[in-house]
């Protein structure tokens, strides 16, 4: 079945069919929010408001365009009230973090200290440059499609994609580490 | 290698995004010595968390069903409040306008009488009781009489002339 069929229904049905749309996209949307997001908690909350205000707005949801990318792009916005509303909290986190954390120049890693080091890594992306890769890389999603999100020009979506993937690279050969699958 | 790094230098230099947009899907993109130099596809997954690693999600759709519950209650309540509310701006915006209206109208009344009043009120008719003339005579002949009372005065002037 497709999204709009799906939409048409809980446009005509009740909250239950709602359902189907939210079990379809929810770990997708989850994965993304926790990787602009940084922890679960937060992400969960994003998450929530987010197909809140999906649900709430399917009634204006144009048709022509990508479901999927419309989702996307509440999301994004979502994430990005947390990011505010967080921001003087996750400054001060993210100083002592740094701070603490000397130790990711060796190249073995147990799954625990990995988890800190890609936190860590993206953490040093702004959030356009976070979500950006993450569609990339998750989603599969091109330079047009990332600017449908990020509401900006496709040119613009490939600078915070490539300033993204380039970031990450120095900063591993800065710290001489490799992040070999486990 | 070399070239990489002379589009990395002109890169920094463009100072517009749409410039440096145009600079990589023309240059960098397609050009495997810059592609060295960006994280990979596989590496980039290897960062990220992905979707069958968010773990148990199903708390979600309870949590937004209770949510969404509540939100639709709130709507009611506030579609159901809103008659009311009007009904009683309505009868306080009437409720001023019979108060204006009633103040423009008391306002004219006792405004109106203190210009209609005559200048020869009781007491000056009290007064011209007091000034009698029967009859004026000159010379054994009746004479011609005029009274006057200039306004706002007291003084009453009588003017007789001879009949010629």
């Amino acid at each position: 079945m497709e999204d709009n069929d799906w939409i048409t229904a809980c446009l005509r049905g009740t909250g239950e069919e709602f359902k189907k749309i939210v079990d379809k996209y929810k770990a997708c949307v989850m994965a993304v929010a926790m990787n602009i997001l940084g922890n679960r908690e937060d992400a969960e909350d994003a998450c929530q408001e987010t197909f809140i205000q999906v649900f709430r707005n399917l009634g204006h949801f144009d048709a022509r365009l990508s479901f999927r990318n419309w989702l996307y792009a509440i999301l994004f916005h979502r994430c990005l009230d947390v990011i505010k509303k967080k921001r003087r909290f996750r400054s001060l986190t993210s100083k002592v973090k740094s701070e603490s954390s000397g130790g990711f120049a060796t190249p073995a890693y147990n799954p625990e200290e990995k988890r800190q080091l890609s936190q860590h890594i993206l953490k040093q992306l702004s959030p356009k440059e976070r979500t950006a890769l993450c569609l990339w890389a998750n989603e599969g999603f091109t330079a047009v499609e990332i600017s449908e999100v990020l509401r900006c020009s496709a040119s613009t979506a490939r600078v915070y994609l490539f300033n993204a993937r380039s970031k990450i690279r120095k900063f591993l050969e800065k710290s001489h580490g490799t992040l070999d699958p486990l | 290698m070399g070239h990489s790094i002379l589009f990395e230098c002109i890169y920094r230099i463009l100072p517009f995004r749409a410039w440096k947009g145009w600079l990589l899907r023309h240059h960098r993109e397609g050009c495997p010595g810059c592609r060295k130099r960006l994280v990979s596809l596989e590496e980039a997954r290897l960062l990220l968390v992905q979707a069958d690693e968010v773990g148990d999600l199903d708390r979600l759709w309870p949590s937004i069903k209770e949510r969404l519950g509540e939100k639709t209650k709130k709507d009611e309540k506030s579609l159901s409040s809103k008659p009311a509310m009007a009904k009683m701006w309505r009868l306080a915006a009437a409720a001023v306008a019979v108060l204006l209206i009633a103040a423009a109208v008391n306002f004219w009344l006792l405004r109106k009488p203190r210009s209609e009043t005559p200048l020869q009120g009781g007491s000056t008719s009290a007064e011209t009781e007091q000034v009698q003339i029967h009859y004026v005579k000159i010379d054994n002949e009746p004479a011609q009489t005029f009274i006057f009372q200039p306004r706002d005065s007291n003084i009453v002037i009588v003017w007789a002339g001879k009949n010629i």
